[in-house]
């Protein structure tokens, strides 16, 4: 498995029992007695599924998953509660939780969970690749040529591209060919392609 | 702070069967008063008795007295009629008459003198026992008193002084001659035995004329304001048909005889004693009996609250059910991934001691609602207050109140009955709760605090809502008095009741606006007390 489990709990036989759980589903375990101490973890940017109890001393794990949503690649949260109502279920899913779980905990519903979180970092850290790959390939450029592959990507031909840089038809072409080069590829679609995923 | 803070008087306990000491001051001095009270009605009524008794022994003293001078009056008249017949055939030296006379004197010393007077033409003593004393009265007095009598009668003279009178009788009636007996009054009245008592008599004749006045033989110490017994009644003597009049002044002795006296004010302290010992147990009666609806209501109060502090039991219990559920899972992987029993050793380990846990929680339940006496036991504040805080966090967080504790205490003991305790925390939580309903969302708060120092340990419930309106905060702990609705009013009397009887008092301090903070104050557990 690539990423663990960061598992906030303030009840230490809770937090313990599951831990044990997830480490026997073959998941590394990191425990954390309060949504602060996991914020203060090191290292901070270690990715990994959340699983938080909502009532806890301090912040909250409602408050936790919230806060964490405000990151523009935010960590998939498993929030798990011993008093759920609807209310507190409706509130939890709108703030992007990957699932919600009543105590007693199921295991199997805990995998499932923990899981969905695992996959969801899964398709986020490639797409972040994705993203990183074209943006290295977008630098490249110098910036002229940006400026038009930005206008390219508006779907502007090379005629309206030289009118609206008040250029010469032949120079756009000229700089044109140079993007090819640089990123690989001349085709419109696949440079229309490259700035959305950069992007 | 706009408004002034309006400080409730502080709830003092003021257990039963343990008085200030001014009240047992005034304790005393009322069973004083009363004894003295009841010792007066006493005497008053053995002095009515005594005075019926003492009347009735007058009467019978004085029908004795009346008989016994009539019979001496009787013996007058017939001392007159013998005398007078020897008198009258006597001769002229009268040796016949003298030698009688002497002889009725000698046998009958009241009659202090006897003599025969010729009247005509002047009076002359005739014959005499005496020789020429003087009488009481003049000649002249005996001769007109003589003249008014036919012959054979006699008549009473007097001359007012009480000490003698004269009985004149007349004899014959060719030559006036008069028989005179002079009478001593005080001899007269003698009674022969010392028995009796001390009677004051007086004689007078049909005029008002005081014949013989005695006075009481012993002068025993009267007092003016005592009662003098009364009797007058008239003697049936031809010659003398005198008044008596008998007076017996009571003395206070007699009225309130040492003994009796002593009796009655024993009495009276023993009575006192016996009602006092009655409504003592009276009261214990009633106080065990209060004491036992009190226990009752405050069951049936915790039976009632504890419908709020489910979801409180629930979460408690969901944790410990919670990990036993990941412990067992867990460990059945453990197996199939061909783990050995030593990796099961803590899993079982855990689970043990979470279904403890969980134990634990069901017996402090039980023991909540269970209907038993009160059990005090040392207790650490902090934790005491934290067990009972716990169970109303979740009730709270429904509510959207946020509950802070701030625990300052640390390890201070009280010596309570931890249900107790835990009912009256939780009841006051509640009620902070209750007022914080209209609240606007994400302000309402409540913060319980407790503290130690030298005077006890404290604990505070304080909440934001809207205070206690200050007509309200002296009958806030009155029985059945509620600002809720459809509220017993019962909660907060409970609370103070069970915190007097843990040796504490119980305050409210509120600020209109700002918010109520109730403060439990209770002695702090001596060090020297068993763990």
């Amino acid at each position: 498995m690539k990423y663990p489990v960061h598992l906030v709990e303030d009840d230490a036989d809770v937090r313990e029992a599951l831990a044990l759980l997830l480490h026997t589903l073959g998941y590394r375990v990191n425990s954390f007695d309060s949504a602060t101490s996991f914020l203060q973890r090191v290292p901070a940017d270690e990715l990994g599924c959340v699983v938080a109890d909502v009532r806890m001393a301090g912040m909250s794990g409602i408050q936790l998953l919230e806060k964490l949503q405000a990151d523009p690649w935010p960590l998939p949260v498993v929030v798990i509660t011993g008093h759920g109502d609807m209310a507190l279920c409706r509130r939890a899913f709108k703030a992007g939780a990957v699932d919600f779980l009543s105590k007693p905990i199921d295991e199997h519903a805990l995998l499932e969970a923990v899981q969905a979180g695992m996959a969801r970092l899964d398709t986020w850290s490639s797409a972040h690749q994705e993203r990183t790959g074209a943006s290295q390939r977008l630098e490249q450029l110098s910036a002229r040529e940006s400026e038009i592959i930005g206008l390219i990507a508006d779907g502007l031909s090379t005629k309206e591209i030289a009118r609206r840089l008040d250029l010469s038809p032949r120079t756009v072409e000229k700089h044109r060919a140079g993007i090819a080069l640089k990123v690989g590829t001349g085709s419109v679609a696949d440079l229309v392609k490259l700035v959305l995923s950069a992007t | 702070m706009n408004s002034p803070a309006v400080e409730h008087t502080a709830h003092h306990a003021q257990r039963p069967g343990a008085p200030a000491l001014g009240g047992m001051q005034h304790a005393r001095l009322s069973t004083g008063l009363r004894w003295l009270g009841l010792s007066l009605a006493g005497c008053l009524l053995l002095a009515a008795w005594r005075y019926v008794q003492l009347d009735q022994e007058f009467a019978v003293d004085a029908r004795a007295r009346h008989s016994m001078l009539a019979q001496r009056m009787d013996q007058h008249d017939a001392h007159l009629t013998s005398l007078a017949a020897v008198a009258q055939l006597d001769d002229s030296g009268y040796a016949g008459f003298n030698a009688v006379a002497a002889a009725v004197r000698k046998y009958y010393p009241r009659i202090a003198a006897i003599q025969l007077i010729g009247l005509e033409p002047t009076p002359r003593v005739l014959a005499s026992t005496e020789g020429e004393t003087d009488l009481p009265v003049g000649m002249d007095a005996v001769r007109q008193r003589a003249q008014l009598l036919t012959a054979g009668r006699a008549a009473v003279l007097a001359n007012g002084d009480g000490k003698h009178y004269v009985l004149v009788k007349r004899l014959g009636s060719e030559s006036l001659t008069a028989l005179v007996l002079v009478i001593d009054s005080a001899r007269l009245a003698d009674t022969d035995t010392a028995d009796g008592a001390p009677l004051a008599l007086m004689l007078s004749d049909a005029d008002g004329v005081v014949v013989g006045r005695v006075p009481a033989a012993s002068a025993a110490q009267t007092a003016r304001w005592l009662p003098t017994l009364h009797e007058t009644r008239t003697l049936t003597s031809a010659s003398q048909p005198l008044q008596l009049s008998l007076q017996r002044h009571l003395s206070l002795k007699e009225l309130l005889p040492a003994p009796l006296l002593l009796l009655v004010l024993l009495g009276s302290a023993g009575l006192l004693w016996l009602i006092d010992g009655l409504r003592r147990t009276r009261l214990a009666r009633q106080e065990s009996a209060l004491r036992s609806q009190e226990l009752r209501l405050a069951h049936a109060m915790r039976v009632n609250g504890l419908g709020e502090m489910a979801s409180g039991i629930a979460h408690e219990l969901t944790q410990p059910m919670t990990a036993v559920l990941s412990q067992s899972q867990a460990g059945l992987r453990l197996i199939e991934n061909g783990a050995g029993t030593d990796a099961l050793v803590p899993v079982l380990q855990a689970n043990i001691r979470l279904a403890k846990r969980a134990g634990d929680i069901l017996s402090r339940m039980r023991s909540y609602v269970s209907q038993r006496p009160p059990l005090t036991q040392r207790t650490v504040l902090d934790n005491l207050v934290l067990g009972a805080v716990e169970l109303a966090r979740a009730d709270l967080a429904e509510r959207g109140i946020v509950l802070s504790t701030e625990l300052g205490a640390a390890d201070a003991s009280v010596q309570v009955d931890p249900v107790s305790i835990e009912q009256v925390l939780h009841n006051l939580v509640r009620n902070a709760a209750e007022s914080l309903d209209a609240a606007a969302p994400g302000t309402a708060r409540i913060t319980v605090t407790t503290a130690a120092d030298t005077e006890g340990v404290h604990v505070s419930v304080r909440d934001n809502g809207p205070g206690i309106e200050p007509q309200d905060l002296s009958r806030l702990f009155t029985p059945f008095f509620t600002t809720k609705a459809g509220g017993m009013g019962l909660g907060l009397s409970i609370c103070e009741r069970l915190v007097e009887a843990a040796g504490g008092r119980i305050e409210v301090v509120s600020v209109p606006g700002s918010g109520a903070c109730f403060t439990v104050h209770l002695p702090a557990a001596t060090e020297a007390a068993p763990a």
